[in-house]
């Protein structure tokens, strides 16, 4: 069997070198379209990876831990106690980190007007490794420990003229319905993830947010939810669904906090899914004929082979040997040619300024990209090779099918 | 004359030869081409569809406003101290416009106080024109003549903690200084998909909404069109602002032409592929019958009419196989404009969500008449494209031969 095996596949490299040049074409075909359709792939994976990124680091994470009714209804007044359930349950090595938060509506005014402020209360040096919103500072530095005060984005101190060191007005509603104005300092001003995050989010200490809505601090850490960053979404969600049962809390992936944003993402999947099954279609039907044509010109040998007793099985195999031996040889020209154009597209961008005409667009919150960069990706490899394998298979499979009944009909 | 009909016929003859081979390659070519075109006319349509059907929920086909209501080249910021008047607009055919009243405010509920945009309303104008009213999922509509009604979405109203016929309180900065505060009802509950619209935006009618910001009788913010979605803008009148919605949504636009630029790159990798292809087995077809070629030369055929007749071969082929796709793909335009395609398709069955709400996902095709000549161009310049080195090939090997 291996004797047979191995002078099959001796033959189908001798047929394959037979007519290089033919070989060479359609090798050349098929790398080249697989190359067009990979590197589509990697430009809405690196497209798609840079929009994940926008939503998950505007304080969303890829997982948010929310407290029932906060969950429901955003109902600040039932936050849950941070204990050791929390801890330990989101130690999981496909989560990187955490940060608990509880959250203040509240809204300044001023003589430019009014405007709505969503304060999060914070562990400041956990939402630092969390979001790295400290590393982003135009004004005054992100606080270490309790500090008393406040770290806007730069868009609400411009609007309002504030700058480090002014008592900021804040205005909210707490728990017992009454509407009260509050003095803070203003710590730090950040300048990061674009005009409306800046607008809307605030930075204060847990205790403050307690305070402000309960009349005074609680000893224990209040949350409404714990963002939670990960590698990716589908790695972490076992361990956070566990995390979100131990804790008897809602799990939600940025998705559906981010709808908008996530839908884009689920569009871009389906729209490249649908170019694939495109490519694969053109490619097999324009490759079907010269691979027949290349069966057909050998259907005397085949039948010869026929007639002196080699079963079907083995042209089969023959043929099969052949389309693996054009697979590999098409597969790897291509993975090598996409690693090249890739690796270079992935550090240089590809850019869509004028697509936004000069502006910083902003979608659902985030700042959409001007400039893309394609992602490197193991899984683009296995997509290679799997279109290959599909397109040389079926080319194959269809010409030696038909080539073995007409050698057999004639036998 | 007769030199031609004989090329003619030789190379018609020629592609009966191989009538699978020929089917084969034609075949290929129509596919291509009624992809592209399908591709092409679904892009187009589905811009438009969408587009078309997102403005007509709120935010109209362009607006006209007072010169700096919009005082930055972002335009989620404006400056509600500017109104035009009634007078200023007269001239304009105010059968398709609305008008409107926009106000940041507060809006406190039992459970929180949240900032968000009231915008003041014709009911009447908004019943006939735009589709805002198709939101409404609870309660009823504004009314001209209601006093202090409200509308507000499912989401903002969970969060502030109301229901039907509660009372919500709204404070805000009128247009004189003075602090706008009063007593709303809430009528009515919208659902805009569970987008960010649904905590966003209040309504209530325009006379309320000009007593609380104390604005003149004859004054608003937006005049907005909600005429045909293509219709041209018109030249703003003296003292105002002709704002299209391109401007005002910059990231919907954008997010549009991105999706039109992918279907024409992927309309060119297709052609490639098909070229590719192509090319491929004219050169095995034409190495094939060299012994032929060479046969002619010898009877005094050059190799201009040689190369000449295997041009033709490959026109012929071309027509049959890109007027077949331009067929097919027309066909199945059509096909789809009768049974509009879902967009649920691409997205796992969710809502598309655009401008913070949901819009209907289902395209309906419309022929753009202009891709049924670009696509076969583009097919047919890729096709000769890969007829060039087969013939330079045939050609150098049948004066080698001489």
């Amino acid at each position: 069997m291996k004797t047979a095996n191995s002078y099959l596949f001796k033959l189908a490299k001798k047929n394959v070198n037979r007519n290089r040049g033919r070989s060479f074409f359609i090798g050349l075909s098929v790398s080249l379209s697989v190359v067009m359709a990979v590197w589509i792939l990697a430009f809405f994976d690196g497209l798609n990876h840079q929009i994940e990124k926008a939503v998950v680091v505007g304080n969303v994470g890829y997982w948010q831990l929310q407290e029932k009714n906060f969950a429901d209804t955003t109902d600040p007044l039932s936050p849950v106690a941070w204990d050791e359930s929390f801890a330990k349950s989101l130690q999981h090595k496909s989560l990187q980190s955490y940060s608990p938060e509880i959250v203040l509506d509240g809204y300044l005014s001023g003589p430019d007007g009014n405007a709505a402020l969503q304060v999060v209360g914070v562990d400041f040096a956990l939402h630092q490794n969390t979001m790295k919103i400290g590393d982003h500072m135009v004004d005054g530095s992100w606080p270490q420990g309790s500090e008393r005060g406040i770290v806007i984005g730069k868009e609400t101190a411009d609007r309002f003229q504030y700058v480090v060191g002014d008592q900021l007005v804040m205005n909210f509603q707490d728990a017992k319905g009454e509407l009260r104005s509050e003095l803070l300092p203003v710590l730090g001003i950040y300048h990061h993830n674009g005009r409306t995050f800046e607008r809307r989010y605030a930075f204060v200490t847990g205790d403050i947010v307690e305070e402000y809505l309960f009349g005074m601090a609680d000893p224990r850490l209040l949350v409404h939810r714990v963002v939670v960053m990960a590698h990716d979404l589908p790695s972490s969600q076992s361990a956070m669904e566990a995390a979100a049962l131990t804790t008897k809390t809602e799990l939600r992936s940025w998705k559906q906090i981010n709808p908008e944003m996530g839908v884009v993402l689920d569009f871009h999947e389906g729209l490249i899914r649908f170019f694939f099954i495109i490519i694969a279609i053109t490619v097999t039907v324009t490759i079907l004929t010269p691979v027949s044509m290349l069966w057909q010109e050998r259907l005397g040998e085949i039948r010869m082979m026929s007639t002196i007793g080699v079963p079907r099985k083995k042209i089969w195999r023959l043929g099969m040997f052949e389309a693996g031996i054009m697979t590999v040889l098409a597969a790897t020209a291509a993975s090598l040619v996409l690693v090249a154009i890739i690796s270079i597209n992935a550090k240089t961008g590809i850019h869509f300024r004028d697509l936004a005409q000069g502006q910083t667009l902003e979608r659902a919150g985030i700042q959409l990209p001007k400039v893309i960069y394609p992602m490197l990706l193991p899984k683009q490899l296995f997509v290679t090779y799997g279109f290959v394998v599909f397109i040389m298979f079926m080319s194959y499979g269809l010409a030696v099918r038909n080539v073995v009944r007409k050698a057999e009909a004639a036998t | 004359m007769s030199r031609q009909r004989f090329l003619l016929k030789f190379s018609w003859r020629n592609l009966g030869r191989h009538p699978i081979r020929t089917v084969i390659m034609a075949l290929g070519l129509a596919f291509g081409t009624a992809y592209i075109i399908f591709a092409l006319n679904f892009s187009a349509s589905a811009s438009q569809e969408i587009i078309a059907d997102f403005l007509a929920q709120y935010f109209g086909n362009y607006q006209v406003v007072a010169p700096k209501y919009y005082p930055d080249i972002d335009k989620k910021k404006f400056d509600a101290n500017y109104t035009i008047s009634e007078d200023q607009v007269a001239n304009l055919p105010m059968d398709t416009y609305v008008r409107r009243v926009t106000l940041p405010i507060f809006l406190s509920g039992p459970r929180k106080t949240l900032g968000t945009l009231l915008t003041g309303i014709v009911p009447e104008q908004e019943l006939r024109l735009s589709k805002v009213s198709k939101a409404l999922s609870q309660g009823r509509f504004l009314t001209d003549t209601g006093h202090n009604e409200i509308l507000l979405g499912e989401k903002l109203a969970r969060k502030l903690g109301v229901q039907l016929g509660d009372e919500v309180a709204i404070f805000g900065q009128a247009l004189d200084g003075s602090v706008a505060n009063d007593m709303f009802k809430l009528v009515g509950l919208m659902n805009f998909g569970g987008g960010d619209m649904e905590e966003n935006l209040a309504f209530t009618n325009l006379v309320s909404a000009r007593t609380l910001a104390v604005i003149p009788d004859d004054r608003f913010h937006q005049l907005i069109s909600f005429g045909a979605f293509n219709s041209p803008t018109p030249v703003a009148p003296p003292g105002t602002e002709v704002v299209p919605w391109r401007t005002i949504l910059p990231e919907i636009h954008g997010s549009m032409n991105f999706i039109d630029i992918f279907t024409w790159i992927v309309a060119v990798i297709i052609v490639v592929v098909i070229s590719l292809g192509m090319g491929n087995t004219l050169m095995i077809t034409f190495l094939e019958r060299e012994k032929e070629f060479h046969s002619l030369n010898v009877i005094g055929a050059r190799s201009s009419w040689i190369a000449v007749s295997l041009a033709l071969e490959v026109l012929m082929l071309g027509i049959l196989g890109i007027g077949t796709g331009i067929v097919f793909g027309n066909v199945v335009t059509t096909l789809f404009n009768v049974y509009p395609i879902s967009l649920k398709l691409f997205t796992g069955g969710k809502d598309i969500m655009m401008g913070g709400m949901a819009i209907i996902p289902k395209v309906r095709l419309w022929h753009h008449h202009q891709y049924s000549w670009q696509a076969p161009l583009l097919v047919f310049f890729f096709l000769t494209l890969s007829l060039i080195f087969p013939i330079q090939r045939i050609i150098q090997r049948s004066r080698r031969a001489d």
